[in-house]
């Protein structure tokens, strides 16, 4: 009898001791990642003078062979010219990087320098996961040479004015174009500039359908994510602006449910496939490269597949579609390489960023991954300037480019572009709810979480649509 | 009227007829998605997703095989897939022996809590004992090590395996030991000699659960590893499935390269799985 | 007496280390979690917050849909796999020829990754491209393509026949090991007492391989319930939530805010679920009635 409650004792110690441990080494950790890079300076010169060789993991989210081995092959480059440093690159799949990424944050383990989506910024930031680069980029040598979009939006209205800091420095711009047809075009009669406006799009979405022949005219993005890309629309009809002064949200008027239903009914009228109301991302690039859609909204990036799939003369990238008021309200947006706050080597992860966006290297890199670069000089560059990338290039230099405004920066931001938003436009593209309550839900659900956001965070400007050109 | 003898004939005629029938239906079943798989991995890029469906390639090519081979580091994820599903595989069965026995054939005041212990192990979401798990492997110095991954695999899959275990003990009648106690056997002897050889079945269907759940875990192997050269098939297949696009001649080829052990184990697991019965019967 | 009862234990120590050391520390932090205001993006309002992560996930209004789809989803699915396993391995009991190299073909697909078979099914069932259209269009079974993915009440299905596929071999391989394992002078003394096949499958087959059976069938459901890789991979819920079940619906939300502490609460609502299901079904089936030799 001794015995057995003995060996329960036994197991049961070890049970509490690992949980022990396991409890105190989280709140060790979670204290010692401070957030600012600057105190963690010292620890890193300690290592530096006992003449050891600087270890620091780089991880990128969205590997793929191209991209992988151009990372490598910068990253054996840096590690040659600073004998003191040893970068290791590892990868981590999109579908699993968020996850994963948020994990090692919780357990305090992230890799040195990481690429961090967009979409991220807010919780990790808000999560103390990243370390402030303000001080850095003061000293960096290449500080002036980043492109005023890069500068002005993306780090100075995104992240200093939201955040208080900058978080991630971007490297490499992705904007919006659309993919048309060229033969499809020629066959309904229009012309390619014709379709460099909403209306144009619709027009020819509509005259380019033809079921019988399995041909539509827009690869309709109903899944995950896809009121973005409604979205896109409907900024443009309301200017742009998401919010009045007091967080109330502007898409629940008549212009805004006017504009859901001209774009949604690309859907009901039949000139998107059925399937289409599911589609996410590779779906829809897919729908257009098979040959069954004739227009696609979609980013640089995509451009490889198109390449690797379809005939050369079938098919272009135009500027993104102007609205109404003549202006192209779109976005660019760029992955942000970020130093974790759990880094040990801050100033040396630092200096493998400053060598990732140096002008020529970024260049170099953004080539590979197709991408327009950070830095000032694509504008001379046969490669940017040619091409279907121009269309992108084209669009971002417009004096009428506007960046549209984000949803907000409440916690609920995630499961409102994840799931809430899709699933009230899949409710009404089945019919089962009208477009004004569908339009109403939307907005009530941006409203409430972006009202009580202001209380709660006075200073972050409400967000809008940001035009530098 | 009917001779009885011809009746049965039909009858077995149609009982052999009906199995056939019932083979056949899972055959189909099985084979068509990996049939598609295989072809698909035999396909250009340019002929994968096409409007009109091919069901045989129109430019037939191994580029995808060669392109894996290449680009990846596929012959490591092969060993690393191996080296952790085997021995975690091996760990698993040896523990769950002891434990199924216990199970099945004691009674002790732990076992009803013990059970369910190890079925609420098995309710926990994966995604919530993530981040605990990996603190206690930064505890451990294992971050980033196979032998993280034999570990956690053996905990994962141990509880199932324990009590299928103890079901497959309980499923032999206690009698066969009784009579070998009396014949002066001692316990271990008896479990060694007697009991265990019945349940040869068992314990390779155990052993193949733990296997495969080991060979096909992505999330967990994606969470641990970092290194590329560490990762295992899945973790590196799933590379292929990217931002906007899925490289489906890559990842198909390199799943149908990854089907091969599996098929081989089956095919062995079968002919051990037969012979159990026998060496059971023989003995018994 | 004494040795008796310190044997068990000894048989016992390693599942119990592996399981109180690696999961007894995750357990607790989960049930801790569970009642704490816990979200990422607020590091520094962590406290105690009693119940009212529960009270969140009950609030949900969609909350009866989609519990009414978990238990269609885990009741068809184990139900097939169940049913179509067992048919399986009665049928490859008896050898015949090539059983070995049927055997191996027929296992295969327990051995794909969930994602791989999640993306395959997407595919074969896909409105414009899918083979499935295809095939049936040319048979003239259909006159236009049918968009599984896209329509209420087919997507949850396109989910089930993946699920399914991949699960029969499970359930086919556990039967057929416990059908082995039935000694031969079990069926031989029912024979002399002259039985016909029916009675020996009911009176021999049957009570032989239950507890395989209970048990398999206890797990597959406790596993289904808590699956969401495939719902992510195939349909991500589709069309308006109506391929969601309860843990892919509750775990998107909860993770798509990094609240962990909502979505521990949901852990631990499971599990009080589960328990009370295995429960019932253990008593039901009156599982642990165990032997004892010695």
């Amino acid at each position: 009898m001794k015995r057995k409650s003995f060996l329960i004792a036994v197991a049961l110690v070890v049970a509490v001791g690992l949980a022990f441990t396991g409890c105190s080494s989280k709140g060790g950790d979670s204290k010692k990642a401070g957030q600012e890079g600057a105190s963690k300076s010292t620890e890193s010169t300690g290592a530096k003078d006992s003449g050891k060789q600087v270890e620091l993991r780089f991880m990128d989210v969205i590997p793929n062979p191209d991209r992988d081995a151009k990372f490598q092959e910068v990253i054996e480059r840096f590690n040659k010219e600073n004998p003191g440093i040893k970068v290791t690159l590892e990868t981590v799949p999109w579908d699993q990087a968020h996850q994963k990424l948020v994990t090692l944050g919780s357990a305090s383990s992230m890799p040195d320098v990481f690429v961090m989506h967009q979409q991220w910024n807010s919780e990790f930031i808000n999560a103390k996961w990243v370390v402030k680069l303000d001080d850095y980029l003061e000293k960096f040598e290449h500080k002036d040479d980043f492109i005023p979009y890069v500068s002005s939006v993306l780090m100075d209205y995104d992240h200093k004015q939201t955040y208080g800091g900058i978080y991630g420095i971007p490297d490499g711009l992705t904007t919006h174009g659309m993919f048309v047809r060229t033969d499809w075009v020629k066959e309904i009669g229009m012309e390619l500039k014709d379709l460099e406006t909403w209306d144009g799009i619709f027009e020819a979405a509509a005259k380019m359908t033809d079921p019988s022949k399995n041909r539509y005219g827009f690869s309709y993005r109903g899944g995950r994510a896809g009121g973005e890309q409604l979205g896109m629309y409907v900024y443009s009809e309301l200017g742009g602006h998401l919010y009045d002064k007091d967080g109330n949200c502007l898409l629940n008027t008549p212009e805004g449910i006017e504009a859901f239903k001209r774009y949604t009914d690309l859907y009901k009228k039949g000139y998107a496939p059925k399937d289409s109301i599911n589609w996410g991302y590779a779906e829809m690039v897919q729908g257009f490269t098979s040959g069954l859609t004739g227009i696609l909204n979609q980013t640089t990036e995509v451009v490889a597949e198109c390449n690797k799939t379809m005939d050369k003369d079938t098919w272009t990238v135009l500027p993104f579609p102007r609205g109404k008021d003549g202006k192209i309200y779109s976005k660019a947006d760029s992955f942000y390489l970020s130093i974790a706050a759990n880094s040990k080597n801050p100033d040396e992860a630092w200096k493998l960023i400053g060598y990732m966006v140096k002008p020529e290297v970024n260049r170099e890199i953004c080539k590979v991954n197709l991408y327009i670069p950070v830095m000032k000089g694509a504008e001379n560059d046969p490669d940017f300037t040619e091409g279907p990338m121009s269309g992108f290039l084209r669009s971002m230099n417009d004096p009428g480019f506007v960046r549209n405004p984000y949803y907000g920066y409440f916690p609920e931001v995630g499961e409102f572009t994840e799931s809430f938003q899709d699933s009230e436009i899949q409710k009404y593209l089945l019919g089962k709810q009208s477009i004004e309550e569908t339009v109403k839900n939307i907005s009530d659900y941006l409203t409430k979480y972006q009202q009580k956001f202001m209380k709660e965070n006075p200073q972050v400007p409400i967000p809008d649509c940001v035009a530098i050109n | 009227m009917m001779n009885p003898s011809y009746k049965k004939k039909i009858s077995k005629g149609l009982m052999v007829f009906g199995r056939v029938l019932i083979l056949l239906f899972f055959l189909i079943i099985v084979v068509a998605p990996i049939y598609w798989l295989f072809i698909t991995s035999l396909k250009l890029p340019k002929d994968i997703a096409t409007l009109d469906l091919q069901y045989w390639p129109k430019n037939p090519t191994l580029d995808n095989y060669v392109a894996l081979w290449k680009s990846t580091q596929f012959p490591a994820y092969l060993k690393n897939s191996l080296l952790v599903s085997v021995i975690s595989g091996v760990i698993v069965v040896i523990v769950s022996i002891g434990g199924g026995y216990a199970l099945a054939r004691y009674r002790f005041r732990m076992k009803k809590i013990t059970l369910i212990g190890f079925l609420v192990s098995q309710m926990i979401p994966i995604t919530l004992i993530l981040v605990p798990v990996f603190l206690i492997f930064s505890r451990l110095g294992l971050n980033d090590t196979l032998t993280s991954l034999v570990v956690l695999y053996v905990i994962l899959n141990t509880p199932f395996c324990v009590i299928t275990m103890q079901s497959f003990f309980m499923n032999i009648p206690t009698s066969i030991e009784e009579a070998a106690t009396i014949d002066g056997c001692g316990r271990m002897d008896v479990l060694i000699r007697i009991v265990l050889p019945v349940m040869l079945p068992g314990i390779i269907a155990v052993f193949i659960f733990a296997f495969i759940g080991a060979w096909n875990d992505l999330l967990t192997g994606v969470m641990l590893i970092n290194t590329e050269a560490k990762k295992t098939i899945p973790v590196g297949l799933s590379a292929y499935v990217g931002q906007f696009s899925i490289d489906w001649g890559e990842m198909t080829a390199g799943g149908m390269l990854a089907l091969i052990p599996s098929a081989i184990l089956f095919a062995i697991a079968q002919k051990f799985i037969v012979e159990g019965l026998t060496a059971g019967a023989v003995k018994g | 007496m004494k040795k008796k009862n310190l044997e068990p234990h000894a048989f016992m120590l390693p599942s119990y280390i592996l399981l109180f050391g690696f999961m007894g520390y995750p357990l607790i932090n989960c049930i801790r979690l569970a009642f704490t205001n816990y979200k990422i993006m607020k590091p520094d309002e962590v406290y105690f917050a009693g119940l009212n992560n529960f009270k969140g996930i009950l609030s949900d209004p969609d909350l009866l849909m989609i519990l009414g789809n978990s238990v269609k989803f885990v009741v068809i699915t184990v139900f097939l796999q169940f049913v179509l396993g067992l048919i399986l391995a009665l049928t490859l009991k008896k050898p015949f020829r090539f059983r070995g190299v049927y055997q191996g073909i027929v296992f295969l697909p327990w051995a794909f990754s969930g994602f791989i078979i999640g993306l395959t099914f997407q595919w074969l069932f896909n409105g414009e491209y899918g083979p499935i259209n295809d095939l049936l269009l040319k048979a003239h079974l259909i006159t236009e393509k049918i968009s599984f993915t896209g329509t209420p009440g087919l997507s949850l299905f396109t989910v089930i026949a993946a699920l399914t596929w991949a699960g029969i071999p499970f359930f086919a391989i556990m039967i057929l090991a416990a059908l082995q394992s039935i000694p031969n002078e079990l069926y031989e003394a029912a024979k002399i007492d002259g039985g016909n096949a029916l009675d020996m499958f009911k009176h021999v087959t049957i009570p032989c391989i239950k507890p395989t059976i209970v048990i398999t069938i206890l797990l597959r459901t406790i596993w289904v319930f808590n699956n969401a890789d495939l719902i992510y991979v195939m349909t991500r819920g589709g069309p308006a939530n109506t391929s969601h079940t309860l843990s892919s619906y509750m775990f998107m939300k909860a993770y798509s805010t990094l609240d962990f502490g909502q979505a521990s609460a949901l852990g631990v609502l499971f599990m009080f679920v589960l328990v009370l299901y295995v429960l019932i079904f253990l008593k039901i089936t009156r599982f642990n009635e165990a032997g004892d030799v010695g």
